[in-house]
């Protein structure tokens, strides 16, 4: 009955809500201006418009702190059952479907509530918990099949799993929160606020990018190559899947570079930070069901 | 607005450059900065003159081929000699000339070539144009037999694919290209940032004044009772507990830390050059190949003086379940016969010798070829059984005293096509056997027995018919007269195992794995340890404080953490507060 299922069940329940709350506080959030500008003595890292504290606002963070809490007890006994029935102690749950979506709504909101610890954006909330969200609802949904613990295939029982996959998934999830302030620009901007008032999103993306980027470098690729090489032999094959996160890296480089050469900002990078995530979504689920290739472990 | 030092683009309002602390050329500077029509035109003759003798060394060195610097001036604005043919004066000395002069920008082909090569447009240019490649040679499978692509695309659609080889497209001349001229571009760009970088490294940090400090994203003015000197000691001592070098020079004081971060980009880019010389030497030299190999086999390994015996495989289950946990070989190296080392590989687990590595690959059962398959034989309606025959295929066995049953073809996956049955894989899917029953040399019944669903074998009668083959078995459903008496049913299989064996042989692996690292030191040191600077100066009982980093955010809440920590620190001149003014390079921006 308790087992991790039903924490991650639980979790996804609270992303809910907290999404709602985030929601009320987004909409509720006053409009117009301006960034922080220069502020008198203890400046407040652009204060204004974006970080309005609300009710909804403070009641989303507690309700998403409790939700996450919740998925990280999922994330704990779920690597307890996977240590029962394979023997494999892998420290965090990274072998199916099921448990990287899992996974990956436990890192969104990681990265989500870091960020708003840190930079005071709680506008992201809404957006980022609302895809939290849509991972554990997949993950519980009926197109995930096998929701328990699985023994481990030969291929995957590796270390390199383990640090293959939690570094790629820590890296998207960051990619994720660039998403959600690019799309967040975009929307704002679409809706006639000044590029300026929500500059702090531009920002906000590049961080999260400068942060993910390493991660995803260092699991999607680096690692992904080191275990190929000793699982398979060769360390790149133009598989598919392989193919598809150079091209997630492409964008993100491209990104960086345009960033630093043309001095793109706000809308150019907004849209290549929203490319970027799709690239990196496409290689993890397109690949598995529109295209074919060797990186087919799971359903 | 470029930086002049290294190159970067800074926002427009920036005044220092956020990459490596240089100030940045205002509009408002003095210089022209591009041959206008009210900048040179204006200048008279004189003037002209003047400006340009200004930038010239003054050494009358003669090698321009004037007696003096002054002759060479005067010659420059004639026209009479080139406008860089003082080669004492600096680059940007010259490059001053040609813009007093109003002269449009002259490049000769080769730093033409140079410019472009070091660009990151062209850098962005050519990632964009891999990535839609790749994406392109994702969207239409690699490596296909010919006839998937005419059925898939047309003959059209064929020719086409063949004519730019995109069913080879990771390995076209132009997908190629492109990646070497990535590579040549990453070095080109490489060389260009490293100059300034090690210039960064070496070039002693500089004081700046009180009012360039002012003009930085973070500053600090602070009045205070201490002694000059004495403050810029308890700015120095605080801004040392925080990680940064000092260096002092009169009552300037100038502060930095983590200026390691600038090589990161460096770093990251020599590695992935280092990478692609891995690539191409594994490559140039290495090879990869797959063996099929059964139980006592002894292979030649390609490019090696060794043979490779299997001398056993066997899969693991998990406790309990059919499902599998691991696959195992033990191998045993020969060399001129010899026995030289013996270990078991499994899955992530090879065995390497002399460089080349063998990886359990897959693992499976000649159900096709050599299946082993038990019959009993039933009679009559309540099915009782009669005997049991192990036989493999080519094989006969009795049902009565001249009534023979001969196993003609095993079919592990059983599928009926439109062209007759078919065998679809090795994997036991849907096993089923055909069986042909003589009396003597006459052929009387024949058909299919299935594994899986033994009520529903049909043996039929057999009119005059050609023997069939493996590939075009007759199907069920026709025949003559009669039923055959007995049922066979397929009550045992076994196949022989075989292992899957993937060897390669890859003597770039070292440079790669160590370009992994460079690359991981690479990206820490530039996301992680972002350069800062402050400054500071004491004069006339005030202190003001500057400082900027490249991670601005970061540096700003440490910026604050100091500002505070000086204030503290410095005894009060006056109720005066002092002003600290922070805010971000970008979101400075209103």
């Amino acid at each position: 009955m308790f087992d991790s299922t039903f924490f991650f069940y639980l979790s996804a329940m609270g992303y809910f809500v907290g999404f709602v709350c985030y929601l009320l506080h987004l909409i509720g959030a006053p409009q117009g201006k301006g960034g922080s500008g220069r502020l008198g003595v203890v400046a407040g890292a652009g204060a204004g418009g974006l970080m309005k504290q609300t009710t909804w606002g403070t009641l989303a963070t507690w309700i998403t702190v409790v939700a996450f809490a919740s998925a990280t007890l999922g994330v704990i006994l779920r690597v307890m059952e996977l240590w029962r029935v394979s023997g494999f102690f892998l420290p965090l749950p990274v072998t199916s479907s099921y448990e990287t979506f899992a996974f990956f709504a436990w890192v969104i909101p990681l990265a989500y509530l870091i960020f708003e610890w840190r930079y005071k954006v709680k506008t992201l909330g809404a957006f980022a918990i609302g895809l939290a969200f849509l991972f554990v609802a997949l993950a519980s949904s009926p197109l995930v099949a096998d929701k328990g613990a699985q023994p481990l295939v030969p291929a995957l029982q590796s270390y390199w799993l383990v640090a293959h996959v939690i570094f790629t998934i820590v890296g998207e999830g960051f990619f994720a929160l660039a998403f959600v302030a690019g799309l967040l620009f975009l929307w704002q901007t679409w809706r006639g606020k000044e590029a300026l008032a929500v500059k702090k999103l531009d920002e906000v993306g590049y961080k999260a990018i400068a942060i993910g980027f390493p991660f995803f470098t260092l699991g999607a690729l680096i690692f992904g190559m080191v275990w190929a090489q000793h699982a398979w032999g060769r360390y790149w094959g133009w598989d598919p899947k392989e193919v598809w996160s150079l091209v997630t890296w492409f964008v993100f480089a491209l990104y960086l570079h345009a960033r630093v050469a043309w001095g793109w900002r706000d809308h150019k990078t907004a849209w290549l930070a929203v490319f970027g995530f799709v690239a990196a979504l496409f290689t993890w689920f397109g690949v598995n069901y529109v295209l074919s290739g060797l990186h087919s472990y799971t359903g | 607005m470029k930086c002049p030092n290294c190159g970067t683009t800074n926002t427009s309002d920036s005044k220092f450059c956020h990459e490596c602390g240089t100030a940045l050329p205002q509009a408002a500077a003095a210089m022209p900065t591009s041959p206008s029509r009210d900048g040179p035109a204006l200048l008279s003759f004189d003037e002209k003159v003047k400006r340009v003798q200004e930038e010239l060394t003054g050494l009358d060195c003669g090698r321009c081929g004037y007696a003096s610097c002054a002759e060479n001036a005067a010659a420059i604005v004639r026209g009479q000699s080139p406008y860089d043919s003082c080669v004492q004066a600096l680059p940007e000395a010259r490059e001053r000339i040609r813009l007093i002069l109003g002269l449009p920008e002259s490049v000769s082909v080769s730093q033409h070539l140079w410019r472009t090569l070091t660009s990151v447009k062209l850098a962005i240019g050519l990632i964009a144009a891999l990535a839609l490649l790749s994406i392109l040679g994702t969207i239409i499978p690699q490596g296909q037999p010919d006839m998937n692509y005419v059925n898939r695309y047309g003959l059209t659609g064929y020719k086409l694919i063949k004519f730019f080889t995109v069913d080879k497209l990771f390995h076209s001349w132009y997908f190629l290209g492109l990646l070497a001229l990535l590579g040549l571009n990453t070095l080109a760009c490489l060389i260009k940032r490293f100059q300034v970088s090690w210039q960064l490294l070496r070039r002693p940090h500089e004081g700046q004044s009180p009012v360039q400090l002012l003009r930085l994203e973070n500053s600090l003015e602070l009045p205070t009772g201490a002694a000059p000197s004495a403050s810029l000691e308890r700015v120095a001592a605080i801004l040392t507990h925080r990680g940064y070098r000092i260096r002092r020079k009169g009552l300037q004081l100038a502060a930095q830390k983590h200026l390691m971060g600038r090589l990161g980009v460096d770093l990251f880019h020599a590695s992935l050059l280092l990478l692609l010389m891995g690539a191409i030497v594994g490559g140039l030299f290495g090879f990869e190949g797959f063996q099929v190999a059964h139980k006592g086999e002894i292979f030649d390994v390609p490019g090696s003086d060794f043979q490779i015996r299997v001398d056993d495989l066997w899969t693991v289950n998990y406790p309990d379940s059919s499902r599998i946990k691991d696959w195992y070989t033990r191998l045993t190296v020969l060399e001129g016969g010899q026995e030289v080392k013996t270990q078991t590989i499994e899955v992530n687990h090879p065995l390497t010798h002399k460089g080349i590595s063998f990886y359990q690959s897959s693992f499976g059962s000649d159900w096709f070829g050599g299946a082993q398959l038990t019959f009993a034989v039933k009679q009559g309606a309540d099915g009782t059984a009669v005997s049991e025959y192990e036989v493999t295929v080519g094989d006969t066995f009795p049902l009565e005293a001249d009534l023979v049953a001969k196993l003609i073809a095993f079919y592990p996956h059983f599928v009926l096509t439109e062209q007759g049955p078919r065998n679809r894989s090795q994997r036991l899917e849907n096993p089923a056997a055909y069986l042909e029953i003589y009396q003597g040399n006459t052929l009387k019944y024949w058909g299919w027995t299935f594994a899986h669903f033994p009520d529903m074998q049909i043996f039929v009668a057999a009119e005059p018919k050609p023997s069939p083959s493996d590939d075009s078995a007759p199907g069920p459903g026709h025949g003559g007269q009669g039923e055959l008496p007995y049922r066979i049913e397929i009550a045992g299989m076994h196949a022989p195992e075989f292992t899957g064996l993937q060897f390669s042989y890859n003597p770039g692996i070292w440079l790669l794995y160590t370009s992994f690292i460079l690359m991981t030191l690479g990206m820490f040191l530039n996301f992680y340890l972002p350069p800062r600077w402050m400054w500071a100066v004491a004069e006339r009982g005030r202190v003001w404080l500057g400082g900027k980093g490249r991670d601005d955010h970061e540096f700003m809440s440490e910026f604050e953490i100091v500002a505070e920590e000086v204030r503290r620190a410095l005894p009060a001149a006056s109720a005066e507060k002092g002003e600290l003014r922070c805010s971000t390079a970008r979101s400075s921006s209103t």
